[in-house]
C-alpha cells in the first residue's frame, strides 16, 4: 500500500470543520437510551444494569435506593471494568487505530493533521471539559460510586475521522471506537449497576480563540437543572458568581483561595465597590481638567494599585491596573497612555 | 473623604458631565496633540514616520483580531492611506494619511471628526491580575 502524501485545501477546509462539529454538535448530540445502552453493553460485563442518567447526582440516588444488602455483592465491578475500558480502549483501540493512521499517511501529513485537529481537540476537551467534570464528578459522587471520565478520547476519535478524509482506509476497530465515543464516553458505577452520563445539552465556548469555557449569564456546560457547570473564561466558579454576582460578600471573596477565580469574583462584583467596601487606600486625588472628571489613586487590599476614573461619554467607572510605583493620578493617566510624548486634549 | 465617597464623587461627577454627542479633533491642535476614545489614542503627527509601511488592504476597524475592540471604526476608507509601524509593540496601532475629513465611530464612546492631517493611533495599557503590560480591550 502506498502511503498519501498530498492532500487538497478542500480535505483540509472539510478536516476544519469536523474540528467545528466535534467541538459543538457532536458534544451535544443527543442519542436515544436504547443506543447508548446497546453501545455500553458492548464493553461492560454480563447482566449488569445500566442506567442512563443526566446527572451524577441521579446516578448516587438511584445508587442509595438500590443498595444491595450485601455489599460485597459483585465486589469485582469496579475491577472489571476498569481492565474492560483499558483494556478495549487504550492497548487495543488506541494502539491500532493510531499505527492505521501513521502507516497511511506520509509523515508531515499526519504531522499537520494532529496539529490541526487532535491537537487543537485535546486542549480543548481535555484540559476544560475533561477537567471541570471530572471536579464536579469528585464533588458530586458518594464512596459507592466510582467513575471513568473519557471525553477527551474524543479528540482521538476526531483524529481518525479526519484520517478518513485524507483518504486513510477505515480500520474494522474504528466504528466500535466511534460508537462509544459518541454515545457513552463518561461512565459511573457502584458495585451493582453501571451509570451512562447523557452528553450535554448545550456547551458554551468562549470567543476570542483561547480553548475553554465561557458563559457569563448563565451555565457553560448545561446537562440538566440537576447538574451544570459554571465558568467564565474558562475558569470554575460556583451559579453565585455568575448569576449573582452583586450578592458575594467581602468575606467570600477575600477567602477565596484561588487567585484567578478571586480576580473574577472582584471583576464581577464590580472593582469600584469592592474597593469602597474592602478598606482600600487613596494614595491621591484630581479632577481631571481634560476630560472633566474626577479620580482616585488606590491601593485595594489584595495588593493591587488602581486608578479610579470614568469614562466621560458613558459615564462608567473603571479602576485601571497600574503600576505600584505610581504615586499620583496624573502619572497613572500618562502610564495608561504608554507614556508617550504626547498632549491629551480630549476624551469622549 | 473615605473611600466611598472618592467613588461616589467620581460616578456623580460622570453621570453630570456624561456627554456621547459627536467631537471634533480641532484644527488648531499642534503635531503631538492627542485625542481618546475610549481605550484609543489619537495623536496629529507632523508627518508619517519613516519607519511605517504601506497597508495594502486596509480596514475600517482600527482594532483588529477582537471582536470588542473592533468597535473603533473609521466611517469610510476614501481618502485614507494606511501605514503600519514595522517594528510595532502591541500598543500601536496604524498611522492614517487623511487627505478628506474623516469620522472615527465607536457605537458608545463619542465619535470623533477628524480633519484632514496625518494621525497615529495607539491602545491604552494596563496589567493583569499578574502585574503584566496588556492592551486594553473595551
Amino acid at each position: 500500500m502506498t502511503k498519501i502524501t498530498t492532500a487538497t485545501d478542500e480535505q483540509w477546509e472539510a478536516v476544519e470543520s469536523l474540528r467545528l462539529r466535534w467541538l459543538n454538535e457532536y458534544q451535544t448530540a443527543q442519542y436515544p437510551v436504547s443506543q447508548i445502552v446497546a453501545v455500553a453493553k458492548l464493553f461492560a460485563p454480563q447482566n449488569i444494569p445500566i442506567w442512563v442518567v443526566d446527572s451524577p447526582l441521579v446516578a448516587r440516588f438511584i445508587s442509595v435506593l438500590t443498595q444491595p444488602p450485601d455489599d460485597n455483592l459483585n465486589s469485582n465491578l469496579a475491577a472489571n471494568l476498569n481492565a474492560n475500558l483499558e483494556s478495549n480502549l487504550n492497548s487495543n483501540l488506541e494502539s491500532n487505530l493510531d499505527g492505521n493512521l501513521q502507516y497511511n499517511l506520509y509523515e508531515t501529513l499526519n504531522a499537520n493533521l494532529h496539529e490541526n485537529l487532535h491537537a487543537n481537540l485535546h486542549d480543548n476537551l481535555h484540559e476544560n471539559l475533561y477537567g471541570n467534570l471530572q471536579d464536579n464528578l469528585d464533588s458530586n459522587l458518594n464512596d459507592n460510586l466510582r467513575y471513568y471520565c473519557g471525553v477527551w478520547w474524543n479528540a482521538w476519535c476526531g483524529y481518525y475521522d479526519g484520517g478518513e478524509i485524507l483518504g486513510v482506509p477505515r480500520h474494522d476497530k474504528h466504528d466500535l471506537f466511534a460508537a462509544w465515543n459518541h454515545a457513552c464516553p463518561v461512565w459511573m458505577w457502584s458495585d451493582s449497576q453501571i451509570f451512562i452520563l447523557r452528553r450535554p445539552r448545550e456547551i458554551h465556548w468562549r470567543t476570542d480563540g483561547i480553548p475553554g469555557f465561557h458563559n457569563d449569564s448563565g451555565p457553560a456546560v448545561f446537562y440538566s437543572p440537576l447538574f451544570q457547570l459554571w465558568m467564565i473564561e474558562g475558569v470554575s466558579v460556583d451559579e453565585q458568581i455568575v448569576m449573582h454576582p452583586e450578592t458575594q460578600t467581602i468575606e467570600q471573596i477575600h477567602n477565596e483561595k484561588n487567585s484567578e477565580v478571586q480576580r473574577i469574583r472582584i471583576d464581577r462584583f464590580g472593582w469600584p465597590r469592592y474597593l469602597a467596601e474592602s478598606g482600600a487606600v487613596v494614595i491621591d486625588s484630581r479632577r481631571n481638567d481634560i476630560d472633566g472628571t474626577k479620580e482616585a489613586l488606590m491601593d485595594s487590599r489584595n495588593g493591587q494599585r488602581r486608578l479610579v476614573c470614568s469614562c466621560p461619554s458613558t459615564a462608567k467607572v473603571f479602576a485601571m491596573h497600574v503600576p505600584r510605583e505610581t504615586e499620583t493620578c496624573e502619572q497613572a493617566q500618562r502610564w495608561l497612555a504608554g507614556n508617550r510624548d504626547i498632549r491629551v486634549i480630549g476624551a469622549s | 473623604m473615605q473611600v466611598a465617597e472618592h467613588i461616589k464623587a467620581i460616578q456623580d461627577t460622570a453621570e453630570e458631565i456624561r456627554n456621547d454627542s459627536e467631537q471634533r479633533f480641532p484644527e488648531a491642535a499642534s503635531p503631538g496633540d492627542c485625542w481618546r476614545q475610549g481605550d484609543l489614542y489619537i495623536t496629529l503627527l507632523a508627518d508619517i514616520p519613516a519607519d511605517t509601511e504601506k497597508v495594502k488592504k486596509p480596514e475600517l476597524q482600527l482594532v483588529p483580531g477582537s471582536t470588542q475592540g473592533s468597535r473603533h471604526c473609521l466611517d469610510s476608507l476614501s481618502g485614507v492611506t494606511c501605514y503600519q509601524i514595522t517594528d510595532s509593540d502591541q500598543l500601536a496601532g496604524p498611522v492614517l494619511n487623511l487627505t478628506k475629513e474623516r469620522t472615527l465611530t465607536h457605537p458608545e464612546h463619542g465619535n470623533v471628526v477628524l480633519p484632514p492631517g496625518v494621525y497615529g493611533i495607539h491602545y491604552q495599557r494596563d496589567l493583569d491580575a499578574e502585574e503584566r503590560e496588556r492592551r486594553v480591550l473595551d
